[in-house]
């Protein structure tokens, strides 16, 4: 029996789009080409948050973080986990960011492989039927086998018609989802994915020189960035740096070996040590403290005319954007992706 | 935290907006050069000036909903009160700036202390100037030329400063201060060359400094001087001007 499909009103818009029963509103609007505000599509950064005028829904989290005490008492909902009881009318603050550039659409992929890149980072390899559509920097919602509710994972490669996903992803001790993805795949399994979602792509309306920051895991999209910046044909190229936040030694990451030579000889990428004290110098000859210090430091604070990338721990994203406004960057500069 | 304005004090007032631009229970984004973009906010008839980008992510909160004195940010639904600055909700939890205002002739202006900015940085109580007392004219408190300013660094370089580099002070449209710290003696002059660091900032910047009104670290963090070069050769700086 197919799900029941239901009429979603937009109040302040006077649009309105359908939703099947077993879709989030926010997916529904997005893939009716709607733009709907949104970043992390999993409940935690309340970007999403809508009021009910008329209707019912179900909240596949109820608990999730995204919604805050006033959310609660106004009785707000967040659009990546609302699904609809019921034809509906919504409103949605003020304005609305523009429509998707790509609007998200399910297949299935299987895995063709994985490869090492540090001690707990791997860099994993889909393949699906069709061209695989999305911008540098935006991800993809991976259904797990014998995990519930989808997790996002960034691509880090470049959009291409071979239908090739690659995604670098970070082992955590008791994650769920990376068990599944280390221990319940093998080659040639099939899984479910959802894509692309994210606002935090490359611009390629203007050409300014590009910094990008990545801390741990927010590797995937970083690099998927710095490739576009470097030569994409949907993108003009121009100066690009890398800095790259990891721990100790042993996330290293073989720059040359992931992005190729000449890549790496444009991007020039600094990887900064935090936890490195142990370290003796003669191992680790470079930067040591937190990679936005390292950032504010190499380029004096210099920033006003780039455009500037980061994605990584919600932590690491808050320290670099309170080092970006004291140095008086423009908003509209800055494009973040917190992973949490 | 507010700007404290107290008797005696000298004040300069910047026009940001008419106040009849800004209706009650709405606000209006302000930019002024060289500040960031600042958000006045009409409260019932009673007026209050933030930052106006958010403490959490990069949102303009003049964009955002105002409930009485809370400004909803737009981004994430963060809350600030605009009377104290106070983070109200989640995510929002650091506090945002405020400004000491006043309207003159429907202008809203912001109130600030006349002459060269002091941001405040770690003195000892006993040597703050307390506010009642005059400014203590010291060296240097009057605008010195680059030529004087070029005699004073010449003072403190002497023969033999430990730089072990080049140091190039620019001031912009104004020409350089070039200590070559690696000839023996140390020499100063105004010759425009390469130089192993290069120190860009203005001249009162560069005076306050050597006057000890204002913290390098400090000018460094908010844009007030850039540094090209090693950071470690401008840490010696510290020590040939007695700034330790």
């Amino acid at each position: 029996m197919s799900p029941l499909v239901h009429r979603i009103a937009l109040e302040s818009s006077g649009v309105s789009f359908r939703c099947r029963a077993d879709e989030t509103v926010l997916r529904a609007a997005l893939r009716a080409g709607l733009g709907f505000p949104y970043e992390c599509n999993s409940g935690s950064c309340g970007a999403c948050r809508f009021e009910v005028r008329e209707g019912g829904f179900v909240m596949a989290w109820p608990e999730a973080p995204g919604l805050n005490e006033r959310d609660r008492q106004r009785g707000r909902l967040l659009a990546c986990q609302a699904q609809p009881r019921s034809a509906a009318a919504i409103s949605v603050r003020g304005f609305a960011p523009a429509a998707p550039l790509i609007r998200p659409r399910r297949q299935r992929v299987r895995l063709v492989g994985r490869r090492l890149l540090t001690h707990d980072m791997w860099l994993f390899t889909f393949a699906g039927n069709d061209p695989a559509a999305f911008l540098p920097g935006q991800f993809a919602m991976l259904e797990l086998p014998a995990v519930a509710g989808e997790r996002a994972y960034s691509m880090a490669n470049l959009p291409n018609g071979e239908g090739i996903w690659q995604f670098i992803i970070k082992r955590k001790p008791e994650g769920k989802g990376t068990a599944a993805l280390f221990e319940g795949l093998i080659p040639g399994a099939a899984l479910a994915l959802d894509a692309p979602f994210g606002r935090a792509y490359l611009r390629t309306d203007s050409a300014h020189p590009v910094v990008c920051i990545a801390g741990g895991s927010g590797l995937s999209p970083i690099v998927s960035i710095v490739r576009a910046a470097i030569g994409w044909r949907s993108a003009p190229a121009r100066p690009v740096s890398l800095f790259y936040g990891g721990r100790g030694p042993a996330d290293v990451v073989d720059f040359a070996s992931l992005l190729g030579e000449a890549a790496t000889a444009v991007c020039r990428p600094v990887t900064v040590l935090s936890d490195a004290d142990d370290v003796p110098q003669s191992t680790w000859p470079g930067p040591r403290g937190m990679v936005h210090e390292v950032v504010e430091r190499e380029t004096g604070g210099a920033l006003g005319d780039r455009e500037v990338y980061v994605a990584g721990p919600p932590a690491m994203v808050q320290a670099t954007l309170d080092m970006l406004r004291r140095n008086n960057v423009e908003a509209e500069r800055v494009h973040y992706d917190s992973f949490y | 935290m507010a700007t404290v304005i107290e008797p005696g004090m000298s004040i300069e007032l910047v026009p940001l907006c008419r106040a009849t631009d800004v209706a009650p229970g709405r606000a209006r984004k302000c930019m002024i050069a060289g500040r960031p973009p600042l958000a006045v906010f009409n409260v019932g008839g009673e007026f209050f000036v933030i930052d106006d980008t958010c403490t959490h992510g990069m949102a303009s909160l003049s964009e955002g909903t105002l409930e009485g004195d809370v400004i909803e940010c737009p981004w994430h639904g963060g809350a600030f009160n605009v009377r104290t600055g106070q983070a109200v909700a989640a995510p929002c939890t650091v506090d945002v700036r405020t400004y000491a205002i006043t309207i003159e002739r429907d202008q809203v202006c912001l109130v600030e202390k006349a002459g060269p900015q002091r941001p405040p940085f770690n003195r000892s109580a006993a040597e703050a100037p307390s506010p009642a007392e005059p400014q203590p004219t010291a060296e240097g408190s009057e605008p010195m030329t680059l030529d004087d300013l070029t005699a004073r660094v010449r003072r403190s370089v002497g023969e033999e400063s430990g730089l072990n580099a080049t140091v190039k002070f620019a001031f912009p449209d104004e020409g350089v201060i070039y200590i070559d710290g690696l000839s023996k003696p140390n020499s100063v002059d105004n010759i425009d060359r390469d130089s192993t660091i290069t120190i860009t900032l203005t001249r009162e910047t560069f005076q306050s400094i050597l006057d000890k009104r204002l913290n390098p670290k400090f000018a460094l963090m908010t844009g007030k001087l850039r540094l090209r070069g090693d950071i470690r050769i401008a840490m010696r700086l510290d020590r040939v001007f007695g700034l330790e």
